[in-house]
């Protein structure tokens, strides 16, 4: 399952200048992939929108999973920057530099409202920033599952960007104290009573 | 006709009264059961005790230490108190029986691990099963000659208890400055590790069972402990046997439960999926689990100390120990057999969702259970350390003269309760680092020193055999420490360098 905002800075290095757009992934995509529960298999989901492609690359092993690569696929990338491709293709493909700081343990998934930025290279005079904003991902689940528990990345829990409703625990922790107290005065109190009783009860 | 009349003679004659057999059976199983901890008085059943030099150390057996004199005959041994004093306990007259001391002995072997044993099955296949029943020998082995350190021959040839605690005993093998302080400590740690894991297994059973309500894991953990409150007011082994009772009894409940639902599925079960090969990268895991499930030697000097009938405690620990092999090797192969491939590392996990909540349930009950006979214990090694009153330590008893709670006692233990779930809240991937802070103490207080001390204090009068078993159970134990705290630090390092679970 996969939930994130993505916007793609995209560059072309000329000879004399770099032009750079921007491309922010629509509400709606559509989806399509690969899926494997088989260890060391990878699995990729692809989130398509008009001449664009975000390949999301997974693997696990018995432990643990991870998102192994990305790749942003530009069909007719002529069209963006008025340059022909080299070699007379019309696809570029950008690939990421380096993701595996994305994992979490199996059954649980990772969530980042934080932004997360990756860095996406092809061999072609192209290169971008892959900005995901809100990410909450979770491969290899069954059919129909939900997310599972969350893994924050290390940016959130840093700057509290996600606010837990603590309300239960505040309201549950001073119940506890409350407990807690009234359980040392009450027995205090029992004793006071009680002590007082005995004495008089040996003086008699 | 005839002959059909004379069998019923002969069965009339020979059978006993009816009457006399319903009330012998039921007075058999009334003292099986644990006595109502509200009906006894509040003797104090000092769990740890300070071994006082002057009347237990060797040379001075003979003085006005009057222990309990062991005679062996054919191998049974026979136990003859005299009255006497051997410290405070033995002017108790609430000992427990060898029933309670089992409830205790189960409580401690058969414990919150029982869920993962069919996970250790998938890791470890024939080769865990083995383990189970392997491990179980081996800790009954040490469990039973930590008690024997407790006991001297005399000149006489009697066999005299002179020392009372793990702590005595490391005391006269490691002098009386460092031996005992480090037995205490390894002690104090692993029995409070204990008491704070409880508390998070209780905490992850809940969210596991309302995984979208409002009440979060650390919500959980705080609401159980008003509920643990009470075990402030413990005061003597008996009520803790009660408990340790009815956690056994929910324990037994769990069994019958899940097994009962895998029998519904025998005609699926996956025999041949049991591996027989011995995976080194896996095995571990599920030796890991496996060993550190049947730790109790903590307990065990103080549970003979205070057994009426303290001849029966091999006999109660070697039973405990082939019922606790039985039901978990059962339980994890038949697990495994139902679920096979898809066995989760929490068997729970695996049983349909309304099923889960009420299995569930009753795991935190014997969680909840489970926790007093820690807790006591821990509690008791603190009032023993640093509450005895000067001067032998800083600050005064927490018992009257009445042996009731002074106030300030109670707040100390309510405290306690409280430090335990603090750091369940607070700590985060706890399980984990109990394995890999529990691979070096259970090891230590369960393989090694058991062995060590046997070694140094009968070396001299044990046979060749039971010398190599010893040497092989502490470089066993050594084997299961090293083991355990790489795969624990491995797990640790990489569940800290996946961040933080909210």
């Amino acid at each position: 399952m996969t939930k994130l905002e993505a916007v793609i800075l995209l560059r072309y290095k000329g000879s004399d200048k770099v032009d750079e757009i921007e491309i922010q992934m629509p509400d709606s995509v559509t989806s399509n992939g690969t899926c494997s529960q088989q260890v060391d298999d990878e699995t990729q989901q692809n989130l398509i929108w008009g001449n664009f492609s975000l390949c999301l690359i997974y693997a696990r092993n018995e432990t643990s999973w991870n998102l192994r690569r990305i790749l942003f696929t530009i069909s007719n990338a002529d069209q963006l920057f008025g340059k022909s491709v080299r070699g007379g293709q019309n696809d570029v493909v950008l690939t990421s530099v380096s993701t595996t700081a994305i994992e979490a343990p199996v059954g649980y998934a990772y969530h980042c409202d934080s932004d997360t930025k990756v860095e996406l290279l092809s061999d072609l005079p192209y290169e971008a920033t892959l900005v995901l904003d809100d990410l909450h991902i979770q491969p290899f689940l069954e059919n129909n599952a939900e997310f599972g528990p969350d893994i924050s990345c290390p940016e959130d829990y840093i700057s509290h960007r996600r606010k837990r409703d603590e309300t239960v625990p505040i309201a549950v922790g001073s119940a506890l104290a409350v407990a807690t107290l009234a359980t040392v005065i009450g027995y205090s109190i029992y004793r006071h009573f009680k002590v007082r009783d005995v004495i008089y009860g040996t003086m008699e | 006709m005839y002959k059909v009349h004379q069998i019923h003679e002969n069965l009339r004659n020979n059978l006993p009264p009816l009457n006399s057999t319903v009330s012998s059976a039921w007075n058999s199983l009334k003292s099986a059961l644990p006595d109502s901890c509200l009906a006894q008085e509040s003797e104090s059943l000092n769990f740890a005790k300070v071994a006082k030099k002057e009347n237990y150390e060797m040379g001075t057996f003979e003085k006005d230490i009057e222990g309990v004199k062991r005679s062996e005959s054919d191998g049974v041994l026979s136990s003859e108190s005299e009255d006497g004093h051997m410290g405070e306990h033995r002017k108790s007259k609430h000992k427990i029986s060898e029933w309670e001391a089992g409830w205790n002995v189960t409580n401690a072997i058969q414990g919150m691990f029982v869920v993962s044993l069919p996970y250790a099955v998938l890791h470890g296949g024939y080769w865990a099963i083995i383990a189970m029943a392997g491990i179980a020998y081996i800790c009954f082995y040490t469990g039973q000659i930590l008690v024997d350190c407790l006991y001297e021959v005399t000149s006489e040839g009697e066999v005299v208890r002179v020392r009372d605690s793990y702590m005595a005993i490391a005391e006269v093998c490691w002098g009386e400055k460092w031996g005992g302080k480090i037995v205490n400590l390894a002690q104090l740690i692993e029995l409070l590790m204990t008491c704070i894991l409880y508390v998070v297994l209780c905490g992850d059973l809940m969210v596991g069972t309302f995984p979208k309500g409002i009440i979060d894991q650390r919500s959980y953990m705080m609401i159980l402990g008003v509920i643990l409150i009470p075990c402030a007011f413990l005061k003597n082994l008996r009520h803790v046997s009660t408990l340790s009772f009815w956690c056994t009894m929910a324990h037994v409940v769990i069994n019958v439960v899940i097994m009962g639902y895998c029998l519904g599925f025998i005609g699926q079960w996956g025999w041949e999926k049991v591996s027989l090969k011995l995976d080194i990268y896996t095995f571990p895991i599920a030796l890991g689990v496996i060993v550190f499930s049947y730790t109790s030697q903590i307990f065990l000097p103080t549970l003979e100390g205070n057994m009426k009938e303290p001849n029966r405690f091999h006999c109660m620990l070697k039973y405990s120990h082939i019922a606790a092999a039985v039901f978990k090797s059962l339980f994890g192969y038949v697990g495994f057999l139902t679920w096979q491939e898809d066995t989760e590392e929490v068997i729970t996990n695996n049983l349909p969702t309304n099923f889960k909540g009420l299995v569930n349930f009753v795991l935190v009950a014997k969680a909840l259970l489970s926790y007093p006979l820690p807790y006591y214990a821990a509690i008791d090694l603190l009032e023993k350390a640093f509450f005895q009153g000067k001067p032998e330590t800083i600050f005064p008893s927490m018992w009257d003269q009445n042996r009731d709670l002074k106030s300030w006692g109670v707040a100390f233990r309510v405290f306690m309760v409280l430090v335990t779930v603090m750091m369940a809240v607070a700590i985060p991937h706890f399980n984990i680092l109990m394995g890999f802070i529990g691979s070096f103490t259970g090891t230590m207080l369960s393989f090694i020193w058991p062995c060590y001390f046997h070694l140094k204090l009968k070396g001299k009068t044990l046979h060749w055999g039971t010398v190599a078993y010893d040497c092989f159970v502490i470089f066993l134990g050594v084997i299961f420490g090293i083991v355990g705290m790489y795969t624990s630090g491995r797990a640790l390092n990489e569940a800290f360098k996946m961040g933080l679970p909210l």
